[in-house]
């Protein structure tokens, strides 16, 4: 019965296989090979997207929140706050756990955007970095001009930005900042934690 | 759906929760555990300040989560908003298998006999609830001991004349004073103070199978890495598996305690891991689920006699919460202090806790645990930059030059302070959920001011070259030391539960947390929870009857 | 047409169509498998990272599949895990860090010995490939200390779970037993644990420590030297990178006092030495290692070859970890060597 549905399926007329069915079957395997190459060949190019640098932020937001936080933490003869990675930080973690912070980002570097345009005439990134601390400060303390701010104010979007900064470069490597533990480095803080075991001596620890 | 009866459900698996159940489970009762965490996971959240119970930045690593639950919270000028745990506003302690006592500090302290009776020793304090307990030191003082010796503490009261009378010794040696510890003890003493080691609940020797202490800086905040830190979770509740008579279940949320038409709690109606409704019938109710949340699931438990939730009839729910205003001061200092062995916190002074002229109270002095890097960030004298070069300098200049004293202000209950639940507001179950309104009680300024300035002469004592203090605020107690919301005491009237934890009024429903404290010392609270759990679990193991309460 | 002939061309078209959606996925599979990573893995952006290291590193001209496997003889949970990647590539979802599971990591242990037979062997030849059941089920140990998640920051650090997933009970009174019976006889430091292949071949730069917690390597140039003390005076530490790799496991206690925990830095005429002036560093042995800068004999006369220096006699008063000049001078000038 079996040999008999194969020989039928296969279109045989009489014993075995023709050579007609070898080579059609064959065809359909090349066929298919190819069409599972090209597929992949195809899927892998057209997939094919430069790497988004940010999750969340788009290129234009993440230079100025960079520039913001270099002001919160700069470099200097160790890390500063770009070095350490802090707006990778900012980025994965508004894109996670922090999600309830991201209209606050939005808004708020629009308005620090139009802020510095309307009092210094110059975007942020192009201050120079004494006027980019005076123009922070004007913001950290809620002197800038208040109708360019709704919710966040100006204060509530410096301490928001103030606080993921200092997680992003004293936090674990693992969220994303601190990048090779440069805060801890700073600071003279061993990292990885490490302690050997106890060892005993009479059912006491040496 | 709904179980076979047990003798006793428990809700909550912390510090009280767990001895109740394991004091019960051992004496022969079928208990049922109601955990709304899970155990605790050391491998996530090690050595990761961003997710420390202290710190959590990135949400709560012993719980509760971010995503389904949350509280409203009551400005002082009205306005309300709702917040999430892993925010200070929220009030959290944990929610995990062993609670708070997985992630604490592990300071073992015994509240003072003057502790008990403050109202008879002070006098009245005005629009305060202040209330003396209905239960003494004395009465206590063996359950301090089996809390010592089951749990595990280590210390050395020789240099401290100002604790209770105790029958025996601690079971564990106490820890070495770290460098910082060391420059305090000299200057204390110099000062004719009395510093001593605290009292850890944490092994400085191998005890009870478990090893001695690794001294890692990140320790309160996180679980133990090697179980040197002792909490019910590694203690009692091991034990009261293993009799066989205890059934913990995880993952399950209370959401009502049933109470039928004659005043006779039933069981508990709650959610379990996959969220479907259940009930669990038992003889008698045991609610350990910390200050807010048991007074949140009495108010929430309605019943005829109740109408205004579990035992409210009087509307003393919720009213009184406590916590402690800690303060304290901060000093720079030449020599480096910082020591990569933690915790951090190794010396006391109980000279301030009572006797000072004109005060109520007053509070007990340590010296901090290590501060990691982030939240060294707000380690900063006044007027001092936030950010910028001179933000990363003070890190570096400073990180390891601090000398702290830091103490919990002995708070004066005030009935405005309270939970009550939101008429709108639920979790993802559809509980409505904790309402946390109300201030502490102005007193409480002055002993934060009085209790900062005596850490403030230490300090400036020890030649720290710059000092500053950290004073009180009225903000709104509560955190990880919550207390006070279901107070006990004789009269029924101002109170919610009998000298031993029993409900007024519904005779098989218990309290054994911290919501039972009438006052909440001038220490932290931990301890002092662990003892009544073992208090109220003697006085319902002496009068078990079979499947009944007296 | 007959009911029969009809049933049997219904088949006819089901064979073939099976056969080319065979034909199909086998071609792809096998273009992943042989492709240029170029045009296959590292076409996604979520690999470039880990691409662009490797092309830069001394494993460049190996492909891909020689250590990860390739998608002909991947297993079906990696197969799993690619194809979840490549659906998370398209809803763009937030990429997730690429990990190595234990599995795969044990896997690649085998390439690492195709190449490296010797530093293999030495390995093998070590306490470092020391198994699972070697070191979780150590009565000795086990009774005098209860086992804990922080046993697993030295030996297991690629296990996938907690220690109680690893063994039970958690007690000082046992018996003990591995959860999986198959892991007892595998190695709980394997190759990854020191090493990160996607790194440049110069100096000791694969010298890399897995940490656990971060579960991600940091090589050994970035970690610190852990300060050491004897009471109260520093002990000069060797600023050799790779001692601070030792040091991450061999340390001492969080007082850092010289010889408390598991340290083993050197102190006396040997301070400031690093492990690797002695051990070997896949072996550890440090077999005949004196005569590396004691020709023959010291200058008292001694033969050092001859002195039990082993760092387990801690009786042995020529122990190179610790021996001191007054060790042997009584604290006056050593007369001249003959």
């Amino acid at each position: 019965m079996s040999q008999d549905l194969i020989v039928g399926i296969a279109g045989a007329n009489g014993d075995g296989v023709s050579r007609r069915t070898v080579l059609k079957l064959v065809a359909v395997v090349a066929l298919g090979a190819a069409v599972g190459v090209g597929a992949s060949a195809g899927i892998t190019h057209w997939g094919r997207t430069a790497p988004p640098p940010y999750r969340f932020f788009s290129e234009a937001e993440a230079k100025l929140l960079i520039a913001i936080c270099e002001q919160i933490i700069p470099r200097d003869d160790t890390s500063g706050a770009t070095d350490a990675g802090v707006i990778y930080y900012i980025d994965r973690q508004i894109s996670g756990p922090l999600a309830r912070h991201q209209q606050s980002y939005r808004l708020g570097l629009a308005s620090f955007r139009k802020t510095c345009l309307q009092v210094y005439k110059t975007p942020f990134e192009e201050l120079a970095f004494e006027q980019q601390t005076d123009a922070l400060r004007l913001i950290e303390e809620g002197n800038a001009p208040n109708d360019l701010w709704g919710d966040p104010s100006q204060k509530a979007f410096f301490d928001l930005v103030l606080d993921h900064t200092r997680q992003g470069f004293y936090g674990s490597p693992r969220h994303g900042g601190n990048r090779d533990y440069a805060s801890y480095r700073m600071l003279g803080l061993a990292y990885p934690n490490l302690i050997g075991q106890n060892r005993y001596a009479n059912g006491r620890p040496i | 759906m709904s179980f076979p009866k047990v003798n006793a459900v428990i809700v909550g698996a912390g510090a009280g929760g767990g001895i109740v159940a394991k004091e019960l489970a051992l004496a022969g009762l079928s208990v049922v555990l109601l955990e709304r965490g899970d155990w605790a996971r050391y491998d996530e959240h090690n050595d990761d300040e961003l997710q420390s119970q202290r710190t959590p930045a990135l949400g709560n690593p012993f719980g509760p989560d971010d995503r389904r639950h949350r509280r409203v919270f009551v400005y002082p000028n009205g306005s309300t908003r709702i917040v999430l745990p892993s925010e200070g506003a929220y009030s959290n302690n944990a929610g995990c298998i062993g609670g708070g006592t997985v992630s604490y500090g592990a300071m073992a302290w015994r509240f003072m006999p003057q502790d008990f009776r403050l109202r008879s020793t002070y006098g009245e304090v005005k629009d305060s609830t202040l209330e003396d307990w209905p239960i003494s030191y004395d009465d206590l003082e063996p359950f301090y001991e089996k809390a010592e010796y089951e749990i595990g503490v280590a210390g050395d009261y020789t240099n401290n004349p100002f604790c209770g009378p105790r029958k025996k010794p601690f079971p564990m040696p106490a820890f070495p004073y770290n460098k910082e510890g060391r420059r305090i003890v000299e200057t204390a003493t110099r000062m004719g103070l009395h510093p001593f080691p605290i009292p850890m609940l944490r092994n400085s020797v191998p005890y009870n199978g478990r090893p001695a202490c690794i001294h890692m800086r990140s320790c309160v905040g996180f679980a133990c890495p090697v179980n040197a830190k002792a909490g019910t979770h590694n203690t009692v509740l091991p034990i009261a598996l293993a009799t066989g008579n205890c059934q913990l279940r995880t993952g399950c949320v209370a959401a009502e305690i049933i109470v039928d038409d004659r005043g006779h709690a039933r069981g508990v109606r709650y959610f379990d891991s996959d969220n479907r409704a259940q009930e669990q019938p038992a003889d008698l109710v045991m609610i350990s689920a910390s200050a807010t949340e048991t007074a949140r699931l009495l108010l929430n438990s309605k019943s005829k006699l109740f109408p205004n939730g579990a035992g409210n009839n009087n509307d003393w729910v919720g009213h009184n919460l406590q916590g402690h205003c800690y303060v304290g001061a901060f000093g720079l200092i030449e020599e480096e202090v910082y020591e990569e062995a933690g915790p951090g916190a190794t010396v006391g002074i109980s000279d301030f806790n009572h006797g000072n002229p004109g005060l109520v109270g007053g509070g007990m002095l340590a010296n901090e645990f290590i501060d990691l890097p982030y939240r060294f960030c707000d380690v900063r004298p006044p007027g001092e930059p936030r950010w910028g070069k001179a933000h990363k300098d003070f890190q570096r200049r400073y990180y390891k030059h601090v000398v702290r004293l830091i103490g919990p202000v002995q708070e004066i209950p005030n009935f405005s302070a309270r939970v009550s639940v939101d008429p709108a507001v639920k979790d993802a179950w559809g509980i409505p959920v904790c309402r946390l309104s109300g201030t502490r009680h102005p007193y409480d300024l002055q002993g934060g001011e009085f209790l900062s300035k005596k850490a403030e002469a230490i300090i400036k004592e020890t030649g720290a070259t710059r000092v500053w203090r950290n004073g009180p605020s009225l903000w709104l107690s509560g955190g990880q030391h919550q207390a006070g919301t279901c107070r006990m005491g004789n009269d029924p009237k101002t109170s919610v539960t009998n000298r031993f934890g029993q409900v007024h009024q519904i005779d098989n429903l218990f309290i054994a947390d911290g919501s039972l404290h009438v006052t909440n010392g001038g220490f932290n609270p931990v301890l002092t929870i662990m003892a009544l759990a073992y208090w109220v679990s003697d006085y319902i193991k002496t009068g078990w009857k079979g499947s009944k309460f007296r | 047409m007959t009911v029969t002939r009809r049933f049997k061309l219904v088949c006819a078209a089901g064979l073939f169509t099976s056969v080319f959606l065979l034909a199909c996925g086998a071609g792809s599979l096998a273009w992943f498998h042989f492709g240029n990573p170029t045009n296959t893995c590292a076409s996604c952006h979520e690999m470039t990272g880990v691409h662009s290291a490797w092309s830069a590193s001394s494993h460049r001209t190996l492909h891909c599949r020689n250590c990860h496997g390739g998608s002909l003889t991947l297993d079906v949970h990696a197969l799993r895990s690619h194809v979840n990647r490549v659906v998370q590539h398209f809803r763009r979802s937030p990429d997730q860090p690429i990990r190595l599971t234990e599995k795969h990591v044990l896997a690649l242990q085998e390439a690492c010995r195709a190449c490296h037979p010797q530093s293999f062997a030495d390995w093998q030849s070590s306490r470092h490939s020391a198994t699972y059941a070697r070191i979780f089920l150590d009565i000795t140990h086990n009774r005098t200390e209860q086992l804990a998640a922080d046993c697993l920051r030295c030996h297991g650090m690629f296990f996938g779970g907690n220690i109680e997933d690893l063994v039970k009970p958690i007690s000082t009174t046992g018996p003990w037993a591995l959860n999986d019976a198959a892991k007892a006889s595998q190695p709980a430091i394997p190759c990854l644990a020191c090493h990160q292949v996607h790194t440049p071949a110069a100096g000791f730069q694969s010298a890399h420590l897995y940490v656990r917690r971060e579960q991600a390597s940091f090589s050994a140039d970035l970690l610190p030297i852990t300060p050491i003390t004897q009471g109260d005076h520093p002990v000069k530490v060797s600023p050799d990178p790779r001692q601070r790799l030792c040091t991450q496991c061999h340390a001492p206690n969080a007082f850092r006092q010289l010889g408390s925990a598991d340290d083993r830095t050197p102190s006396g005429v040997h301070e400031g030495l690093s492990c690797l002036d002695c051990h070997s560093s896949h072996s550890n042995s440090a077999k005949a290692s004196c005569a590396a800068c004691h020709p023959s004999n010291s200058h008292c006369g001694l033969d050092v070859e001859k002195m039990d220096t082993s760092f387990r006699s801690t009786g042995s008063k020529h122990n190179i970890h610790f021996v001191a000049c007054g060790d042997c001078h009584n604290g006056q000038r050593p007369a001249k060597g003959k």
